[in-house]
């Protein structure tokens, strides 16, 4: 069984109480498993023949239970952040040396130097860019990628790629995979939370979804302000007025069970009636992860809820709430990036300074914060952060002082549940355009995670279209030098 | 086993003492083996547990042949072989071994070994006899025995229907061949559901939308035996039944209205082919004539015409252009395989629920589908172009024609009266004869002209020929030019016709392509790989205003592209290329030639000049031909074309007088030109010229296999007769006719089968979009026969009576609560009622749910047809590409399937209760049970608001006593009245309610808060969404 004591068994005696319906709106939803409805919904769309079974077990022993991927649109770059390359400084504003691909923007310039110095951090003596002085000093938290590379070099099929294994629209996103194999663990919040700090990636909110899986499954988005999930907020006058009309709604469900033959042909009812047991205990469940007034002044400050600049806190509440979400059982928290205008995202294809200082500035303290927060409560160890763009970028100009996309090799870090912190995978050529050493495609990633989760990614299949299909598609190497 | 080894034995004898000790053979046995058998021969031997890359290096042999991406090396040629590249490492993407590099002396060694000529020790040639049989080993692809062995292969047979013991029950055969394996079984069928339960299912299954209650009242009342068929007959007569059937075909061509992909750019004037559909599902048009318009509308040598004389067929086409589309891919080829990967797959599973797209890198793993048969189908799509096309084509070329009779009516009006003229004006003429596009003295070492055939599309691209002129201006200039286009024109006719001008597909083995021409509010697109969305930063500069009085050149720098395949489009139509900018009504285009070149300026043309000191008779004689319209058919009629457009410009034709007839002849010519309807675009297929397509080993479009000719799949006698297509066309017609061949086992059963999955809620194949080895086996293979022949045979493929047969059954009329005593044995036997001894309980689809809503509050505005109404953007839609404006949050009350279907910005409720993702065939939605549901049902505005209208509505008639208000709201919306108990309990709950909201007892029975409580409680009741 599942090594977690936040599942809770089902009750023998559902089905009755669900057809008496005598005890009121609400009163199942104590004893109700999320996960368990929402598989249960029409048995024809089941998928028998997938090997992962109704109630999903992992294949193996858990490393990691949680997810936070923290992505970041765009692409930064490696050659300023976690990839030090010296010789792009010595041959600054000289021809590029080696042979170009082509570019997205097809307006090469010259070789540009990083404008920031690396230091080398921690025992590991990770060495990371003046760009991220808080996540440096987590250096020997990180297992450093440098190998990855992408099959496309424009943004929403590398998206898609690297949300779905596929650069087409329509497939399963990993969050929406990961819910599936491994099923929910919060009765009262969805698996799959995106946390929308102001930016929907190039590709739209396709990037979170189920694809061809069941609907159950597809990332829910929660907004920064406003109301954070879609009508999560009721529209009655008092939450005694909504009570009593779901009651009313429950009696009459349960005459409409008691006409039935109380064969299996009311099953797909029983399931619409628990779901909204579920519904109503996340009216109450959202609005109470949002309020942080319970966090303390020391836990706000080191994420930086308390910074000066504006697009920090809105990151910093981001990370707070990724943490509050993982506390709270949710399988797989996406984090998207503040919008930082003029910047386009992490996308400096002009004024690579401006560009990356900004956008670093805004996430770099909260996602320190958050990993040793983490680290602190001790929930580090069974959750899985990873740090990633869709790509990198050139280690030449476009323009005079932007940089194009760069498949071809870029930087990505894991911390956290079953990786070996304070390692350095692969390497890029000596200017830091193609891997040279180690070379990873993000199908490999995704193998990686799955297997830190519990799942095998060559078993965890649903058949669709004639073929079980996985997240990895065919492809899929485990990165077993950062396994811890 | 024993065999060869025996021969093995026998070949090492044989090969014994053969030079055994040679310094070549001493190194490889020394050297070389070692790294073989150590590094490579895990995955390049006989021996391997799994051969990778087709590719053998266990022998001499193994090693020349190479395996899929060529020979491993070149003897003496250690930099040219692939093998010594990839033990190398520098190839990121062809690194051997893979886990790990070998040493420099290693590396070092093979070198030497291939410079000299790579000598072999013993062995080799066992080693190859050993190869052979392993090859046919591994290699396991038999299409004739996966073909014998699967069931959807087989032809479809008669089949009769199985004796029953009751034969009470079966109302036809289909209910016989249900009953026979029920009672095999030992179950029984369910009794029939009660009327209302009937009348709201079918209603449900075949328009969508809840009967009223005036027509539930009829129909219990009905004693007449065929009153069940009254209903089924007025509702598959209802304009409503195409809205409801053809949004099931919508699922099948993955239908949206835009691209997707970053912007989501518009596919304009997609909605056409959702109203072609609507309509093609009312008139019952027969299915295979149906499926060949989606294939090949646009080649019908007799396209079906509308009442009003429009192209139906060519609608069909845009079936194609629904998938995703993508504004800058960096490899274009790359991007061409995808989107026909895309409709290779969409193509095979909704007409022959075959999952073809397996087989692009690969031959199928499962079904008798192989590479070559992928690629087979390939060829189909690249002959394939997009465009927009005008339905009304008829009308406007009507007009077209009409104006053409007018011009020669002011041709001879007008010669007749210049001659009268000519004498008193004409001097010396020196003029400029045109140059020609083939003209030698013009063209350079390196200008090549594209071929010279083109593809016209749309009334403006007219014959155009020496002599032919503008019209414009007044009686006294009533012609304004005498262009003398070397290719095409489009301003002739008029400017206001319009059309498109297409190259033959070329391939691009020069850097520039030159193209001469003048026109305005027109644009080129060189279209490269069938890429047609066309943008910056990459692409910006292969689309091109043309907006110049005189030929002018326009220079495209292809440098990036040289290799790979394109087509030149001229157009100068009213519609937007895909992401273009807006395109305005009245463009015209005079195209002189198009060449590609190696020099990045254009040619200069050597117009040559010639001077005549009196050319009165010359011109004379030219008007002379003009006017009686010989004048194209003189030897020298593009210098006399030239010598009239010289005359006009020198003003020797001016008209001295106001000319009434003249002036009324450009009258008419105005009347008819404004009548002339604007051209009703859609999106549709055009044929270009077109190659049969390579296999790509592996998927892999830069690794070309064999060449495979244009044909339906071999295992449905694809191979029989190879296709060659239409002469100059894609032959898509001829696949057409191969998918809805009688004899083709898979058409009729897919469409049948569909059928019956949207009525019982699962298909007799549960898998409807996959009938291959990986699909689940036919419940009822017999019933799937009989239906599908009946279908073929006797029903002519009418899709209107396929359904009635079925929902007429005793098997579709069951009740969903099983007969006494059998639900408990059948709850083991069959829990998922797959042999059907009751009906199904079954949710409401996501559109009928929110036309339900509309229905019960009143709000529903069952007007059809049109462009999409704006989606309602909340704040959770977000993204690039997001409509300016949001749409009416209540989608201005029209039903579901004429709401706007953005791929980026799905309308979130829809989505919710399971609209497909419009991505690729989708003929089984998912049924899922998610939180999103019961919040939108609880805290959505819409259902709000449209909770409020119903209450409203219930409240319309102040006199109704509470209890005759309730029964009204359930007739509405459950087409039954409350039970006692349901009144008890609405009747408390409407006192409780106006007890919290503090309404006076005697306000409660008109309060309009406590309706919209008491109505949106009905709405979040299972029985509103469910089915019994």
């Amino acid at each position: 069984m599942y090594p977690c004591n936040r599942q809770q068994p089902l009750p023998l005696t559902r089905r009755q109480m669900l057809r008496q319906g005598a005890l009121g709106f609400g009163a199942v939803a104590l004893t109700a498993l999320a996960s368990d409805f929402a598989r249960a919904a029409d048995a024809s769309v089941r998928n028998p023949q997938s090997a992962i079974r109704n109630t999903p077990i992992p294949h193996f022993r858990p490393k990691a239970r949680n997810v936070i991927f923290l992505y970041m649109d765009g692409g930064v770059s490696a050659m300023d952040s976690f990839d030090p390359k010296p010789l792009l400084t010595r041959e600054h504003g000289q021809p590029f040396k080696m042979k170009m691909e082509p570019t997205q923007f097809n307006n090469n310039g010259s070789t540009l130097g990083s404008p920031w110095k690396f230091r080398s951090y921690g025992q590991s003596g990770l060495p990371v860019s003046d760009l991220f002085p808080h996540i440096a000093t987590c250096a020997d938290d990180l297992a450093l990628i440098r190998s990855m590379t992408s099959n496309f070099s424009e943004h929403t099929g590398a998206n898609y790629f690297l949300h779905t294994g596929s650069g087409m629209q329509g497939r399963p996103s990993m969050g929406a995979w990961v819910g599936y194999g491994l099923g929910s663990e919060s009765r009262n919040l969805p698996g799959f939370v995106v946390l929308n700090g102001g930016l929907i990636p190039p590709g739209g909110l396709d990037n979170f979804n189920a694809g061809f899986l069941p609907a159950t499954y597809q990332g829910s988005i929660f907004k920064s302000t406003g109301e954070p999930v879609a009508n999560i907020q009721p529209l009655e006058r008092s939450a005694g007025l909504q009570r009593a009309k779901l009651d009313l709604v429950a009696r009459l469900d349960a005459g409409r069970l008691a006409r039935g033959d109380g064969g299996r042909a009311d099953d797909a009812i029983e399931s619409a009636i628990a779901n909204y047991e579920l519904a109503f205990a996340m009216q109450s469940a959202v609005p109470e992860l949002m309020d942080l007034a319970g966090e303390s002044a020391a836990t706000r400050s080191l994420y930086g809820l308390d910074a000066p600049y504006d697009k920090t806190r809105i990151y910093a509440r981001q990370c707070l709430l990724a943490r509050r979400l993982v506390e709270r059982g949710v399988r797989f928290v996406e984090l998207t990036c503040p919008s930082i205008p003029p910047n386009d995202r992490w996308d400096a294809h002009q004024n690579l300074r401006k560009n990356h200082s900004e956008n670093a500035l805004a996430v770099d303290q909260p996602i320190a914060g958050m990993l040793k927060d983490l680290k602190s409560r001790g929930l580090l160890d069974e959750t899985l952060v990873v740090f990633s763009g869709e790509f990198g970028r050139t280690p030449f100009a476009q323009g005079s002082d932007g940089r194009d996309h760069n498949p071809f090799g870029f930087s990505l870090w894991l911390a956290g549940g079953g990786v070996k912190a304070g390692t350095i995978y692969g390497a890029t050529d000596e200017y830091g355009y193609k891997v040279v050493d180690g070379k990873c495609q993000i199908h490999d990633l995704h193998a990686t995670m799955l297997q830190l989760l519990g799942l095998d990614h060559k078993r965890s299949t649903f058949r669709w279209g004639g073929r079980d299909m996985r997240l990895t598609d065919v492809h899929g190497e485990l990165i077993t030098d950062i396994l811890a | 086993m024993r065999l060869s080894v025996t021969i093995l034995a026998l070949v090492i004898f044989s090969v014994r003492g053969l030079a055994q000790d040679e310094p070549g053979v001493q190194f490889f046995e020394a050297r070389i083996r070692p790294i073989l058998a150590d590094h490579c021969y895990g995955c390049h031997s006989a021996g391997a547990k799994k051969l990778k890359g087709k590719l053998f290096l266990d022998s001499r042999e193994g090693v020349l042949k190479g395996g899929e991406t060529g020979a491993a090396i070149v003897l003496g040629r250690p930099e040219q072989s692939r093998m010594i590249e990839a033990v190398g490492y520098a190839n990121v993407d062809l690194q051997m071994p893979p886990k790990e590099k070998l040493s420099d002396r290693q590396i070092a060694d093979l070198t030497a070994w291939v410079k000299m000529g790579a000598p072999w020790g013993k062995g080799a040639n066992a080693a190859a006899a050993a190869t052979t049989t392993t090859v046919t080993k591994v290699d396991t692809f038999n299409l004739a025995k996966r073909r014998a062995s699967h069931w959807c292969w087989q032809p479809v047979r008669v089949q009769a229907a199985p004796p029953v013991h009751d034969t009470a029950w079966p109302r036809s055969d289909i209910d016989r061949f249900i009953l026979a394996r029920l009672e095999a079984n030992h179950l029984h069928p369910a009794p029939s559901a009660d009327r209302r339960t009937l009348i709201r299912r079918v209603y449900f299954d075949l328009i969508g939308l809840p009967p009223t209650p005036a027509e539930v009242e009829d129909f219990v009342k009905d004693a007449a035996p065929d009153a069940f068929e009254k209903v089924v007959d007025r509702l598959l007569a209802s304009p409503r039944f195409g809205e409801r059937w053809g949004r099931h075909w919508l699922d099948l061509a993955r239908y949206a209205e835009t691209m997707g992909h970053e912007f989501d750019f518009a596919i304009p004037n997609a909605w056409r082919y959702r109203d072609y559909v609507i309509r093609a599902f009312n008139a019952d048009v027969p299915y295979d004539r149906f499926l060949t318009e989606q294939i090949a509308g646009d080649v019908l040598p007799e396209p079906r015409r509308s009442p009003d004389g429009d192209d139906e067929s060519i609608v069909g086409t845009a079936f194609w252009f629904f998938g995703e589309d993508v504004q800058a891919p960096v490899d274009v080829r790359q991007h061409q395989a995808d989107l026909f990967d895309n409709r290779i797959d969409v193509f095979g599973k909704s007409m022959l629920g075959l999952t073809i797209a397996c087989a692009r890198c690969h031959d199928h793993k499962f079904d008798a589908i192989s590479t070559a048969d992928y690629y087979a189908l390939y060829g189909y799509m690249k002959g394939m172009r997009y465009t927009q096309a005008a339905v009304n084509d008829r009308s406007i070329e009507e007009g077209a024609r009409r104006l053409d009779g007018v011009k020669r009516s002011l041709r001879r009006a007008v010669a007749t009266k210049w001659l009268a003229h000519l004498d008193s004006l004409v001097g010396p003429l020196r003029l400029t004869l045109p140059a020609d596009c083939e003209d030698a003295a013009t063209l350079r070492a390196g200008d090549a002209p594209l071929p010279g055939s083109w593809f016209a599309q749309g009334a403006g691209f007219g014959a155009c020929e020496p002599g032919d002129f503008v019209v414009d201006g007044d009686d006294r200039h009533p012609v304004v030019a005498f262009p003398v286009p070397s290719i095409a024109h489009s301003g002739l006719r008029s400017t206001k016709l319009e059309g498109y001008f297409r190259s033959q597909t070329f391939t691009i083995d020069k850097p520039y392509l030159q193209v001469q021409a003048a026109g305005n509010d027109a644009r080129l697109n060189v279209v490269i790989d069938n890429f047609v969305v066309i943008r910056d930063p990459i692409y910006g500069g292969l689309r091109r205003p043309i907006k110049s009085p005189t030929p002018a050149w326009i220079t495209i720098d292809l440098k990036m592209w040289q290799g790979r395949q394109a087509y030149l489009e001229l157009a100068d139509c009213s519609i937007s290329d895909p992401g273009g900018p807006p395109a305005p009504r009245d463009g015209w285009i005079q195209f002189e030639q198009a060449l590609l070149s190696e020099h990045a300026s254009p040619p200069r043309v050597r117009s040559a000049t010639e001077k005549l000191d009196d050319p009165l008779p010359l011109v004379r004689s030219s008007l002379e031909q003009w006017r009686d319209g010989r004048l194209a058919q003189s030897t020298d009629a593009r210098r006399r074309a030239a010598i009239l457009g010289e005359a006009l410009r020198k003003g020797w034709l001016d008209a001295p007088a106001h000319d009434p007839g003249i002036a009324s002849i450009l009258d008419e010519y105005h009347r008819i030109e404004a009548s002339i309807p604007a051209p009703l675009y859609t999106p549709a297929a055009a044929d270009g010229n077109t190659d049969d397509e390579h296999i790509f080993i592996r998927g892999n479009p830069k690794t070309l296999g064999p060449v495979v000719g244009r044909r339906l799949l071999t295992a449905l006698g694809g191979d029989a007769e190879p296709s060659r297509g239409e002469p100059g066309g894609s032959g898509r017609l001829e696949l057409a006719r191969r998918v809805t061949d009688p004899a083709n086992p898979l058409t009729a059963r897919v469409m049948v089968n569909r059928v019956w999955h949207h009525l019982f809620g699962r298909g007799i194949v549960a898998s409807v979009d996959n009938f291959g080895a990986l699909g689940e086996r036919p419940s009822h293979p017999e019933l799937l026969d009989y239906l599908a022949h009946r279908f073929v045979h006797e029903d002519a493929w009418s899709t209107k009576r396929l359904i009635r047969e079925i929902v007429l059954t005793s098997t579709y009329r069951q009740s969903a609560a099983a007969a006494p005593g059998v639900g408990d044995s059948a709850m083991k036997s069959d829990p998922t009622n797959t042999l059907l001894y009751r009906a199904n309980v079954r949710r409401l689809e996501a559109e009928s749910i929110r036309d339900l809503l509309l229905s019960v509050s009143g709000r529903l505005d069952l007007t059809m047809y049109g462009p999409g109404v704006q989606v309602h953007l909340t704040p959770f839609m977000e993204g690039r590409g997001r409509p300016d404006r949001s749409g009416p949050l209540d989608g201005n009350g029209r039903r579901s399937i004429y709401l706007d279907v953005r791929r980026n910005f799905l309308n979130p409720m829809l989505l919710a209760f399971d609209t497909p993702t419009p991505f690729n065939t989708m003929g089984r939605r998912s049924v899922s049970n998610v939180p999103a549901q019961a919040l939108i049902l609880m805290n959505d505005p819409f259902v709000l608001e449209q909770a409020q209208l119903w209450a409203r509505r219930a409240l319309a008639d102040k006199s109704l006593p509470p209890e005759a208000r309730l029964t009204r709201m359930y007739e509405s919306a459950f087409a039954r009245p409350p039970t006692q108990d349901e009144l008890r309990d609405l009747l408390a709950f409407i006192d409780e309610q106006g007890q919290a909201m503090n309404v006076a007892a005697d306000q409660r029975a008109t309060n309009l808060s406590i309706w919209t409580a008491v109505a949106h409680a009905l709405v979040n009741t299972k029985e509103f969404i469910f089915l019994n």
